[in-house]
Order: C-alpha cells, then structure tokens, then sequence
C-alpha cells in the first residue's frame, strides 16, 4: 500500500524509460543490506541482525519491487493486442 | 518480486502478439520462447555454480569459508544487472505511462485490407477474418472498420465502410 500511494504520487507522472530505470537502480541497492549483515557492519553500529533483515529482505525489496512491477504491468497491458489480453497475460 | 523474467515477458508478448491470429505459428513461437527460457534458467544456474567453486568459497562442511561473498554479491547483484538491464531499458519507447505504445490499427489488428487480398500481419486477410469463426471470431469485434483500397492499389482514409 505503501509503495502505490508513493508511485502514484512521484512516479506516476514519469515517463517508462525514467521510472524503470530509476526503480530498478534502487532494486540494485538492495543488496547493500545484505553487504552490511555480511560483514557484520549492523552489530558494530548496534542494529541487530532481525533488524536489518525485516530492512533489507522485508521491507526494502517489496517496497521498491512494487514500484518497479506496477510500471511493467502497465507496459504489458499495452503491449497486448486488443481482445487478446488474457491470452498474452496467461 | 522482481525478478529477471519481467523483462522476458516484453519481447516475448511482442514476438506472441505478431502471430495471434494464427494459432500454428503462435505454437511455434510460444514454444521456442520458453524453450530460450528454460535453456537461460539452467545456463545461469550452471555459471553460477561456477562462480562461487571459481571464487574459492566453501559452502558446505566445518571449514566454510565465505570471503569472497561480498565480493560477488557487488559483482553480481548490484554491477551486473546495471550494467544489463538499464542499457535494455532504453529499448523501450520512452513515452509517458498515458501514451498508448502500439497503433493496433497500424499494425492490422483493428482494419485490414480487404481487396488486395494480400496477407495481413498474422497471415490472414480482413475477409478471412470476419467470416471465419473460431480463432477469427476473437478479432471480429474489433475490426469495427474495413479499408478498402484504391484503383491504383493505395489505401484511403475515406472508403473506410462499416462492417455491420
């Protein structure tokens, strides 16, 4: 819910190109979290690990993979030809 | 959530749609696009256990050993899929998320030539496809307008006559 209502307000108005590649820029970064747990960068700064892991894998990659699914749905609802949508989507 | 895949679905909607109208060849691509799928699935699959035997890591055992971890997890999640995905992004119209991305009467989805005979983009002529049923039925309802070509072969705007 969160992630629509922050599409909807800032990304919406973007061309696909921009919001793709945007969103996915911001997908790649989710791995930075991992990075941290791995070397163990969160225990130094007092951040446990369920922490970081409800950050990371919980709540950063939904909210960016949300953003970043909506505008390729939308690209697919497009791209189908008419009349021909559930065959293309199924 | 996101995953590789979405950007499969593009070309291979694309490649499907070009073909709908005949089921024979629709077959065929479907069937050679997941055949490319799942061959890339288990090529990745494979290079991947590749890497981390290549990397030195240990993953099962007493002695783990997971050094280069890291080291992958830059190369391999963060720089790799740059460097991939946001040069094929710029393969897509950049148009607003209002814009429509494909003109399906351009494209013969929504009118057809009618007297040429010629083939339309799926094989099948205008009249072919109102008067046939099954897989031509699908389409009937959207050709809601027949072009009917000129003297000299040309297309006009005008002759346009309604299909009732």
């Amino acid at each position: 819910m969160i992630s629509v209502a922050l599409y909807e307000k800032y990304l919406s108005s973007w061309r696909f190109r921009s919001v793709l590649i945007f969103t996915w820029a911001m997908w790649c970064l989710g791995p930075v979290v991992d990075l941290i747990i791995i070397t163990r960068l969160n225990v130094a700064i007092g951040v446990s690990d369920k922490v970081m892991l409800f950050l990371g894998e919980g709540m950063f990659d939904h909210l960016i993979g949300t953003c970043h699914y909506i505008p390729m749905a939308s690209i697919f609802s497009k791209i189908s030809p008419p009349g021909m949508e559930s065959t293309v989507y199924g | 959530m996101v995953s590789y895949s979405h950007f499969l679905y593009i070309p291979s909607t694309i490649l499907t749609s070009s073909c709908m109208l005949s089921l024979t060849s629709y077959d065929h691509t479907t069937a050679y696009v997941i055949g490319m799928t799942n061959f890339c699935h288990v090529l990745s699959i494979l290079i991947g256990s590749w890497v981390i035997q290549w990397s030195g890591m240990i993953t099962v055992g007493k002695g783990c050993d997971f050094k280069a971890l890291p080291y992958l997890i830059v190369a391999f999640r963060v720089v790799l899929p740059l460097l991939i995905a946001i040069p094929a992004m710029c393969l897509i119209p950049n148009v607003l998320q209002t814009e429509h991305m494909i003109d399906w009467e351009m494209e013969g989805w929504l009118s057809a030539d009618d007297n040429t005979n010629e083939p339309s983009s799926a094989g099948l002529s205008a009249r072919e496809i109102n008067i046939s049923d099954g897989v031509g039925s699908i389409n009937r309802h959207n050709c809601h307008r027949l072009v009917v070509a000129n003297e000299d072969g040309g297309m006009d705007e005008d002759t346009e006559h309604e299909i009732t």
